[in-house]
């Protein structure tokens, strides 16, 4: 069991055969390992899994041991089962949506990027508060609403700040 | 202990009520909200273990599936779960818990005398902790057969992958469970 150190490509980019092995790389929860055919649980898990019976399930010593445990975490999924979202949580998405309609049309694309990324942003929040997500809404403030610059704008804004410069040029320079 | 799948029926009547909000119709999406809360909301709860999380999960996914409701191709249920889902996973990713519980939870006790009562709270808190430790697609496996009661063609219709694969992760998942629970009620 030793591990393989060498994991770089070959002269060719390939790399070895065993570093291709399906799964190699992947966390060891990934892997789709099919599970040997005669496991002790078997009957137990076809028991979970509503095909079999509990008198099978119980039937092999090593199984039988956790009947009673899957009975009480069914008893506890089931009143998990029984749990319900918060009766306010609908009033609080709603009020926490932008006014406006969602966007169709690809004539607003710009407009629904914009949109968009405060609605990222928004979702990127580790807790999220309806102030929070009232970024998302055409009603915010002007000055935390995302800049947009157009290229006239762009331009225009190049041209009086080059105009700047010389003014202050022509300032600093006059004896 | 099986979930049907969305009735026909409800799947048109999601079309339609899509169709409303994107007309201008706002106070529609409450109906969506309404209809599909409880469900995703297990399922946030069951992947995080808080209920203040699995609020703020669900309100970000409401409001993402808002704004990009034209782009709802198919089943918009299975389209919302995978955003839910989505939103747990990168909660787990991004957060580590070291205290996961229901304290908050406020469910009225179903069970007749306090010794019952304690018991129950004793293992929500030791299954809390071994559903932590699980790695995530496990505990998603998990969650789904066993908390929110679905059959494995639903939960492969919903995350894509085969009956097959989703059997194994839930087996997993439960051997997984009973050695992790198996010292102190094996």
């Amino acid at each position: 069991m030793l591990d393989d150190l060498n994991k770089r490509p070959n002269a060719d980019g390939q790399r070895d055969a065993a570093a291709r092995t399906p799964g190699q790389g992947l966390p060891m929860a990934d892997r789709e390992v099919p599970i040997p055919a005669a496991t002790p649980f078997e009957a137990l898990h076809r028991w979970l899994d509503a095909e079999g019976s509990e008198a099978e399930a119980a039937r092999d010593p090593e199984a039988a041991r956790f009947v009673a445990l899957w009975r009480r975490m069914d008893a506890e999924a089931a009143s998990r089962r029984a749990t319900r979202a918060p009766r306010d949580l609908t009033d609080r998405i709603m009020n926490a949506l932008p006014g406006a309609a969602p966007l169709t049309g690809r004539a607003e694309m710009g407009r629904a990027e914009t949109v968009r990324v405060a609605a990222t942003a928004t979702a990127a929040a580790p807790r999220l508060s309806i102030a929070a997500s009232a970024a998302a809404e055409p009603t915010t403030s002007w000055w935390e609403r995302p800049m947009e610059v157009s290229p006239r704008t762009a331009v225009l804004a190049a041209a009086g700040f080059t105009a700047l410069g010389f003014l202050l040029n022509a300032l600093l320079r006059t004896p | 202990m099986t979930v049907p799948a969305s009735p026909p029926d409800q799947l048109d009547s999601d079309q339609e009520i899509i169709a409303q909000v994107l007309d201008g119709n706002r106070e529609a999406f409450a109906q969506l909200i309404r209809r599909y809360s409880d469900p995703l909301y297990r399922h946030a709860l069951g992947m995080t273990g808080s209920p203040d999380v699995a609020e703020d999960i669900l309100q970000s996914s409401f409001i993402k599936a808002y704004h990009h409701l034209s782009e709802v191709r198919g089943r918009f249920d299975a389209w919302l779960f995978r955003i839910v889902a989505n939103g747990c996973k990168d909660w787990l990713k991004n957060i580590r818990r070291t205290h996961l519980s229901y304290d908050e939870d406020d469910q009225p006790s179903q069970y007749a005398t306090p010794e019952e009562d304690l018991d129950r709270t004793e293992l929500r808190a030791d299954l809390d902790r071994a559903l932590a430790s699980l790695a995530p697609s496990l505990r998603e496996a998990f969650v789904m057969k066993h908390v929110e009661g679905r059959s494995y063609e639903e939960m492969a219709d919903l995350l894509g992958t085969t009956v097959g694969a989703l059997k194994m992760r839930v087996h997993r998942a439960r051997e997984a469970l009973q050695v992790l629970l198996e010292e102190k009620y094996a």
